[in-house]
């Protein structure tokens, strides 16, 4: 009995290793909708014109910006550290602008944000990607 | 009569005059013509591509600081698409982006894609912004790429070669805007990193 728990949980042991992540791909976590200074108010408690998703081993932070002045792009650390870049109107209207944590140094466990930064109120849908 | 038409002669060659040496005197759009060879990606890294938008005429500007510069072709017209790679074999992409600016260049000389840390404070005024190391593209005769600091003195800089710049890591010292200087120590470009 004994023998088959541990075969049992071996087993178990190894499927995990070999699936990886639960998630793989690209979800959006706010958006289509408007970043301004008020907006949204309930999507990254207790930021205001901020949205983030959970935490996770995110490998990017994606964003397509159709409008609107600048918006900030990044990854939030667990210790309340940001990494980020920042994209203006010139980057409006085009395709979906990927970053990866590489670029910006992020740590692996961290969690993706989008935020009104200055400017026009912007029309946006940011992503999470995970390989 | 003949005084009118005179004066109306007079006052359209004075327009005439002050239009043309109005364009003579402004500054030409800043122009982007590195040397670069066609590219090719694995099927991955295309489909980002695809989704960044690029269209056409991939290539790789050069390697430098462990980064590798593309620019590439949108729909919307050349040159507006840009994508940062990890230099080592097999490295994936790390950026990429397309602009539908006409000039991505125009307003400060400088597609900027240095990482900045920091507190992202929601007062913008009292953020605290660290850029931890220089990374971009820059319009033909920007010579170096600099940051400059809440004292306006500039603490660190990095040349531009082929039209790209990338330096490497920085101490964490607070910074208030990256500057585009062109061959004569002149600055032609800011981009504020503080409001």
């Amino acid at each position: 009995m004994t023998r088959k728990i541990l075969l049992a949980f071996a087993t178990a042991v190894a499927a995990c290793s070999v699936a990886g992540p639960a998630f793989a791909g690209e979800s959006p976590y706010y958006g289509f909708n408007y970043l301004s200074p008020s907006l949204p108010n309930d999507k990254c408690a207790p930021y205001v014109g901020r949205a983030c998703s959970g935490y996770n081993n995110w490998d990017q932070s994606r964003l397509y910006k159709n409008s609107g002045g600048v918006v900030r792009l990044g990854f939030q650390d667990t210790s309340g550290g940001f990494y980020f870049l920042d994209f203006d109107s010139s980057w409006n209207g085009v395709g979906e602008i990927q970053l990866t944590r590489g670029a910006v140094g992020a740590p692996s466990y961290s969690r993706d944000y989008c935020k009104y930064q200055s400017g026009n109120s912007s029309y946006v849908q940011c992503l999470t990607y995970i390989a | 009569m003949k005084k009118l038409i005179a004066i109306g002669i007079c006052t359209a060659s004075f327009a005439f005059a002050a239009a043309f040496a109005f364009a003579r005197n402004a500054p030409a759009p800043p122009t982007f013509t590195p040397s670069g060879v066609p590219a090719a990606l694995g099927a991955a890294d295309s489909q980002a591509l695809a989704r960044a938008g690029v269209e056409r005429g991939l290539r790789v500007l050069g390697e430098r600081a462990g980064l590798r510069f593309y620019s590439a072709d949108s729909s919307a017209g050349t040159n507006r698409c840009f994508a940062l790679g990890d230099a080592r074999i097999d490295g994936g992409l790390l950026f990429a982006g397309c602009q539908s600016a006409e000039n991505p260049f125009s307003t400060s000389r400088l597609v900027d894609l240095s990482p900045r840390q920091g507190d992202d404070a929601a007062d913008p005024a009292a953020a605290t912004v660290f850029v931890t190391r220089l990374v971009g593209f820059a319009a033909d005769g920007v010579a170096r790429v600099g940051i400059v600091d809440a004292s306006g003195s500039m603490i660190a800089s990095t040349p531009v070669v082929n039209n790209t710049y990338a330096s490497g890591s920085f101490a964490h010292v607070p910074a208030k805007a990256i500057v585009a200087i062109d061959r004569g120590g002149r600055t032609v470009g800011s981009i504020s990193l503080t409001q």
